[in-house]
């Protein structure tokens, strides 16, 4: 899984390069804009909060998974998908951060030990417990991505200069669409999980309301954190 | 260090040679520093030279962010030098370890400074004033940042930030010892750098192996009391 990770994010890189100012641009002769320092702002903390994330939601699978494995052998498939899929996240968002320079997370030490607590706290109470969990976790960051997609279709407009005349057409360069592309298959696959979660007797959780909404509040507590420290 | 940006695939160059400013500069660091050091009369030659009127010098450089010219000297410098390291990255191709790709880097940034060394006191004093402190820092975090990054860093957690302040310690280290080094071609001064840059590498490899080790004790603990249980 790991492995495959790797590799698609290479393939990914590779199209960075081979169909760059190819398929949104007439002429060869275009020559993508560079970005605002707001853009370059938002783009990193995008890639810093998106990697903590990334690496919380690993580390709370592999907590959930620790706890419950040997209690509810019956559960271990569903927890190994979500939590390979999350592995992957997280190595994609790595790679990232290292080949466009993004400082990760100061506070990386606390998201891993918060979030391991969190999955095997959440997986000793149960498992509908862990299953709510998980909802209120993937409705946290479906939302954040959602946000993310917004400003990455709306805010990313840079002007493209056509060499031989001058002349500017606002376009999305390609990292930016790239980006959507990985944000929104991301975002899809921790819906998925989400309606895992509730397939699985995620409301069965006692005190279910209380239970989500304090996990709640504590993801935008992290994610306003991560994006900033 | 921790306002650093994002960096598209089509960054800004570091040094934009189409502006005055930069040309001015560039002028006046490769032909007055070496004999009137960093002073407001290698700015004035250059202006001269290049056939500028030499009037307006403090508000020409009022654009290059630093409102004080020898500073924009100063930080020119520093940025010519953190561009050039970019010509190394063919030869860094041919190194196998990360180690040795820092030392090439900072070896060659060193000696970046040789032209100028009579005149490094000065800049580095000029540095070190209050109202300079804040972005010489950042500068030298940008130096040390892009030096981690041309050798090959892939850190993710908090050695990211351990091993550019080590850098940025060892840079300006290098930098003081240069200052008194009087052998043949800074042997001296790239000596120290080398085993300083040794010191942190098995420093690292240290911690990694206490806590590859600490992980391992800390499995077969749980691993001991489990089978401990289940015999009763």
């Amino acid at each position: 899984m790991i492995r495959n990770s790797r590799n698609l994010f290479k393939l990914q890189l590779v199209r960075y390069t081979s169909t760059k100012g190819k398929e949104n641009f007439p002429t060869e002769k275009m020559k993508p804009g560079y970005f605002s320092d707001a853009q370059n702002a938002y783009m990193d903390r995008v890639i810093r909060v998106d990697q903590a994330g990334e690496l919380g939601a690993n580390y709370i699978y592999n907590g959930q998974y620790l706890a419950l494995s040997h209690k509810r052998p019956d559960l271990k498939p569903i927890l190994k998908h979500m939590w390979e899929q999350e592995i992957h996240h997280h190595n994609t968002f790595n790679n990232l951060q290292v080949e466009r320079r993004v400082r990760p997370s100061l506070l990386t030490p606390l998201w891993k030990v918060g979030a391991m607590g969190l999955g095997i706290a959440t997986g000793l109470m149960g498992k509908e417990a862990a299953m709510a969990c998980t909802e209120a976790v993937e409705t946290v960051i479906g939302g954040h991505y959602n946000q993310q997609l917004r400003v990455l279709t709306n805010q990313f407009h840079v002007d493209a200069v056509n060499e031989e005349t001058g002349e500017t057409t606002p376009t999305i360069p390609e990292e930016i669409k790239d980006m959507q592309k990985l944000v929104s298959e991301f975002r899809d696959e921790e819906l998925e999980h989400l309606d895992t979660a509730v397939e699985h007797d995620a409301h069965g959780a006692r005190p279910y309301w209380l239970l989500t909404e304090a996990i709640k509040l504590t993801c935008r507590g992290a994610i306003w954190t991560a994006e900033r420290v | 260090m921790f306002k650093r940006l994002y960096h598209s695939v089509h960054s800004r160059p570091l040094l934009d040679l189409a502006k005055p400013e930069t040309r001015i500069l560039s002028h006046a660091l490769n032909k007055f520093v070496p004999k009137h050091g960093f002073s407001d009369s290698s700015i004035q030659n250059a202006l001269l030279d290049l056939g500028y009127s030499n009037n307006g010098l403090v508000s020409v450089f009022k654009m290059t962010g630093h409102s004080d010219p020898v500073m924009s000297l100063i930080n020119h410098h520093l940025l010519s030098q953190r561009q050039n390291l970019t010509f190394e990255l063919d030869h860094l191709s041919s190194l196998k370890s990360e180690t040795s790709k820092l030392k090439h880097l900072v070896t060659k940034r060193l000696l970046g400074n040789a032209p100028i060394i009579d005149h490094l006191h000065e800049a580095l004093s000029y540095m070190i004033l209050p109202s300079n402190m804040v972005a010489s820092m950042a500068e030298l975090h940008n130096l040390s940042d892009d030096i981690s990054f041309y050798a090959g860093d892939r850190s993710n957690d908090f050695a990211w930030y351990s091993k550019r302040l080590a850098l940025s310690s060892v840079y300006v280290q290098g930098e003081l010892c240069m200052l008194k080094d009087t052998s043949e071609g800074f042997a001296h001064t790239i000596d120290f750098v080398t085993k300083r840059l040794d010191e942190i590498d098995s420093l690292g490899y240290a911690y990694n192996s206490v806590e590859e080790w600490g992980g391992f004790t800390l499995m077969s603990t749980v691993n001991l009391i489990k089978s401990q249980l289940v015999r009763g």
